[in-house]
């Protein structure tokens, strides 16, 4: 009943602040901490790789106590004697994942972090994918008698997390079930006005699909799954875009009519009462 | 769990503060669950929706149709507000969000004079710019006016919820 009553609180209470709120949630309640890490999705943060100088995510996945594993040296930050790492083969793949999305973020996203970590499940293997990509913070300067309607965003975050369970089956198939998380924030502020907007929140969905694989070469696991996240992230690209700008404005229409639309509106009245005299 | 009494309080109230439009309930319910009852949640429950029906300047009505704007400036007593429009002070529970009493609110002629044109000229605004809206105009000190506007839109089947409040 707690669980319940703390997933649906973070539904509900303002994504910009899900780090305090969920703070204050397990500090009120601590034996959820497991479950509740796990299920809430928090906006990631990364951590340069001591050895290699290159960041990396920090998350769930790649988490032992309070130290991180690299994906790049598949050591754990800080030091830890026995931290969980993948099996060998399953580590091979993992290296694969990463080289594929930093090549597939390179091109999508020109900057951000990915990282891919694997381990292993009943049955088959499980692989998170993380994708962040930040801009800002900056208010954008608004030039001189601008419209402060034209701000653009200047400070936010794409937070993308794909889970992939694979389930290998007879005959070289394997069946991959994707769950995604993105979470978006877009700030847009015009230095030297007043206003300020913010728009945040996440969206999740999932989807299951079957493929055959070569058992020989654990990266075709990776060109399989690759795929599934490719498409999965287009179709939240435009749920978010749908929501996010064409929802909002709806229920922004709906309670104040836009000022053009109102124009417009007497505009096409006069006009009628117009045709009609004549 | 490792917070004092008073501390499981802050964080409750802190939650509820933040509860989107039209939400309120359901954000209650589920830190009732998550706080328990030592934190003396249910008798201060009353001061805290007070806080958040002013902060949202929340539009409290009555069976017979009365409506009233929360803002501080309206407020003459605890759990009392003016609505110059009605010339009515009402009297309001802040947890079943509605009216339950009304009084005669005495006319002031000193801020009438700047006060009943503004509000008659913002009505007819609301009117036309708003759908649902409410506006509520009153004195708030010599030549001051608290203007605020406000309306929302609760659509919880469909999963969403709006509210416009400027002021």
């Amino acid at each position: 009943a707690e669980f319940k009553a703390a997933m649906d609180l973070m539904r509900r209470l303002p994504p910009k602040l899900i780090e305090t709120s969920l703070s204050n949630t397990l500090a009120l309640v601590p034996d959820l901490v497991d479950d509740l890490l796990s299920s809430v999705d928090q906006p990631l943060k990364v951590m340069k790789c001591p050895e290699t100088n290159k960041e990396f995510i920090l998350c769930d996945y790649n988490r032992d106590g309070d130290s991180y594993r690299s994906p790049w040296t598949n050591k754990y930050s800080p030091p830890l004697d026995d931290g969980i790492v993948p099996p060998d083969e399953l580590r091979r793949m993992e290296l694969t994942a990463n080289e594929a999305f930093n090549r597939y973020r390179e091109l999508y996203y020109e900057g951000g972090v990915s990282s891919c970590y694997a381990w292993e499940i009943d049955g088959g293997f499980a692989c998170a994918v993380a994708v962040l990509k930040t801009a800002g913070p900056a208010a954008m300067p608004l030039p001189e008698g601008e419209d402060p309607r034209r701000t653009t965003v200047s400070s936010g975050g794409w937070n993308a997390m794909h889970v992939v369970e694979g389930q290998v089956g007879a005959d070289s198939k394997c069946k991959y079930k994707l769950t995604s998380t993105v979470t978006l924030t877009l700030d847009s502020e015009a230095k030297g006005m007043a206003s300020k907007s913010d728009l945040s929140g996440s969206l999740s969905r999932s989807m299951e699909k079957e493929k055959t694989f070569d058992p020989r070469d654990p990266a075709s696991h990776v060109a399989n799954f690759g795929e599934l996240i490719e498409e999965m992230e287009g179709r939240l690209r435009d749920a978010l875009y749908e929501v996010y700008f064409g929802k909002t404005r709806q229920v922004v229409s709906s309670m104040r009519s836009a000022d053009d639309e109102r124009r417009a509106a007497q505009h096409n009245l006069m006009a009628e009462m117009m045709a009609r005299k004549k | 769990s490792d917070l004092s009494a008073q501390q499981k309080f802050e964080v409750a109230r802190g939650f509820i503060l933040q509860a989107p439009p039209g939400e309120v309930d359901e954000v209650v319910k589920d830190v009732n669950v998550l706080v328990g009852t030592d934190a003396g949640l249910q008798e201060k429950l009353a001061d805290i929706l007070r806080e958040y029906n002013e902060n949202n300047n929340s539009v409290l009505k009555s069976a017979d149709g009365a409506s009233v704007v929360i803002t501080k400036a309206g407020q003459v007593a605890p759990n009392k507000y003016k609505d110059p429009s009605s010339e009515k002070v009402f009297t309001v529970d802040h947890v079943a969000r509605e009216i339950t009493g009304a009084e005669p609110l005495p006319a002031d002629p000193s801020t009438e004079e700047l006060r009943g044109p503004t509000q008659e000229a913002l009505d007819k605004y609301v009117k036309g710019a708003l759908s649902g809206g409410a506006c509520t105009v009153v004195g708030a000190g010599p030549d001051r006016l608290q203007v605020v506007v406000v309306t929302t839109k609760l659509n919880a089947r469909n999963l969403w919820n709006g509210r416009w409040r400027s002021s």
